[in-house]
């Protein structure tokens, strides 16, 4: 199944729009300036989603749609975030009735947004069944039919919304039903140019391949730094360009990047707090240093980059069956959008949207937290992704 | 497993806190994106690295306007014309005009473009920092405004605030420096 790159684009700015609105929606009911920073599309293995939603609980609103695409809408934010909202809609009075109506009028803006915009850009009727208001644990929330046997992934919309004004940040979730949307959007074969199309069921694949390459990089610190360490979770999301940078937001990380030169080519970031970045640099260097990054720091810092990405692109090589250079470390300690934005510039030169895939890296007491972001060139990826094996794929399925 | 305890439900109590600048409204700017204001606004952007900011004011008027690009010029490249400088510096002064600011009256400020990575590949032409303050000059020479102020390039990224009740620009760095221009 694949599906091409410039409709999974027009898809993601119509949930980015959609979300936009509920957001307004969202502010003039809080009376506070409520903005997305980011809606990614994640395309995840329906595995990987049950582990993403396993002991949370979430409140939402069910949409089920007919004529142009059937099948089942859900958007849903996480209960605790929809309390804390309306409590500071009012405080102390907060109650499930408030919780309730807020949820259906966001939810029903959110979906209804982008249901028209898909409607308009088909040229077709779709129908909506007056929203439903859901409130669920874990993977209960998602539409029905998730977990079906055939499929191979889910799309996710993810909006993160955060406000100027108030200490105010939740996610909203919405899921279309699998099927209803990539029976619009999907090929049966590869279209137009070598690059142009994805093929969405080797995703999940690729992304397993992805978190074996960040769990060698991740051994690659244990074995420099002598800190036991896991990889936490690794995700595959397409984000327009401009929108990478608020992913990491403005806290100062340290670490190091590097151009990646093959099919695919890219950019590789790996970037940890500044407090992890001394605890492992400081695992590296046998002598006491003054507090901070300095010389010793970043020294240590570029060569466990060096062997992180070595592992990393291993990984990845061995997938995709190509082979993947990466240039020499570079030492960057900043902003983490600003560390970015030099990297997206050069990507939006070319592509409005990208891929990133992004592994979190932790130490069980939770003290050192090591983020690698993949920003790899789409068409290169998509043309990659294409020479996976099918047994590759079919080995490991929804696992 | 249920949070039934709201009281302090993931977040920390309100805060009416002092802040110097409570009493403006604050509106952000995102990556490929500008705001205009009238009312005195503070306008809000962060994470700078090649990006380049542009302030806009139009100091009679009391009409100010921010755009954060991403690129020199669109030249055909998809995208929002905020995304460019060139592009995006039109966007903004038509809006500031629909808000009621006079294109002739307009002065700029501009901070951002710094040169964080050295890239291997196609550096020939100058890092984007570089090309995206030349982009800037040359567009806001050709439309008559002056820069009154820079503070762009080094190695460092910046976040902005732009203060359009009085046309100061505070940028800050990493770690907490801030300087006005």
């Amino acid at each position: 199944m694949y599906v091409d790159i410039q409709s999974l684009g027009e898809f993601s700015d119509l949930a980015s729009q959609g979300a936009d609105r509920a957001a307004d929606a969202l502010g003039q009911l809080a009376g506070a300036n409520v903005y997305v920073d980011v809606t990614d599309v994640t395309l995840m293995a329906a595995g990987d989603l049950r582990e993403a939603f396993a002991g949370r609980e979430f409140v939402g609103v069910e949409i089920g749609l007919r004529g142009g695409i059937a099948g089942q809408t859900v958007m849903a934010f996480e209960l605790e975030a929809a309390e804390s909202l309306v409590e500071r809609l009012l405080p102390g009075g907060g109650d499930g009735e408030l919780v309730r109506s807020g949820v259906t009028e966001a939810g029903n803006i959110m979906t209804s947004g982008f249901i028209d915009g898909w409607a308009d850009h088909l040229g077709v009727a779709i129908d909506m069944t007056p929203p439903a208001y859901v409130r669920a644990s874990g993977t209960d929330i998602l539409p029905d039919g998730t977990f079906d046997d055939d499929r191979q992934g889910v799309f996710m919309f993810e909006s993160q919304v955060s406000s100027m004004d108030e200490d105010l940040e939740f996610t909203i979730y919405m899921l279309p039903e699998y099927a209803g949307f990539t029976e619009m959007l999907g090929h049966d074969g590869p279209v137009g140019d070598t690059g142009d199309a994805v093929p969405v069921n080797k995703l999940p694949t690729f992304n397993r391949m992805t978190e074996q390459g960040a769990a060698a990089a991740a051994d690659n610190i244990t074995m420099m730094t002598g800190t036991e360490t896991d990889v936490d979770v690794s995700r595959l999301r397409f984000v327009p360009v401009q929108d990478v940078p608020a992913e990491l937001g403005t806290e100062t990380v340290a670490g190091t990047v590097f151009e990646l030169h093959g099919d695919p080519s890219g950019y590789l970031a790996i970037l940890f707090d500044e407090a992890s970045a001394e605890e492992v640099a400081g695992g590296m260097i046998p002598t006491e240093t003054e507090p901070g990054i300095g010389d010793m720091e970043k020294g240590a810092l570029r060569e466990l980059g060096n062997i992180m990405t070595s592992g990393f692109i291993d990984g990845w090589a061995n997938v995709l069956d190509t082979s993947i250079e990466h240039t020499p470390p570079q030492f960057v300690h900043d902003m983490g959008s600003a560390v970015m934005s030099p990297l997206v510039s050069r990507l939006g030169q070319t592509q409005d949207h990208a891929f990133i895939i992004d592994s979190t890296v932790r130490t069980p007491d939770g003290n050192v937290r090591c983020d690698i972001y993949a920003l790899p060139d789409q068409r290169e990826l998509a043309a990659a992704l294409d020479r996976i094996e099918p047994a590759a794929t079919d080995g490991g399925s929804l696992r | 497993m249920s949070p039934t305890d709201s009281s302090n439900a993931g977040a920390p109590p309100a805060q009416q806190a002092p802040d110097p600048d409570r009493s403006a409204p604050r509106r952000k700017v995102a990556l490929s994106d500008a705001a205009v204001a009238a009312d005195g606004a503070v306008l809000v952007t962060s994470g700078l690295g090649s990006c380049l900011g542009i302030a806009l004011h139009d100091p009679t008027a009391g009409v100010g306007g921010l755009l954060h690009a991403m690129l020199p010029a669109a030249e055909g490249r998809p995208g929002a014309p905020e995304k460019f400088v060139v592009d995006g510096i039109d966007a903004t002064v038509a809006a500031m005009a629909d808000a009621g600011a006079d294109p002739d009256g307009l002065r700029a400020k501009i901070a951002g473009a710094a040169k964080m990575i050295e890239f291997n590949a196609g550096g020939s032409d100058g890092s984007v920092g570089d090309r995206n303050v030349a982009a800037a000059e040359a567009a806001l020479r050709d439309r008559g405004i002056p820069v009154v102020d820079t503070d762009t390039g080094g190695d460092r990224g910046r976040s902005l605030r732009f203060d359009t009740a009085t046309g100061c620009l505070h940028v800050s760095y990493a770690g907490g420096d801030t300087i006005v221009v």
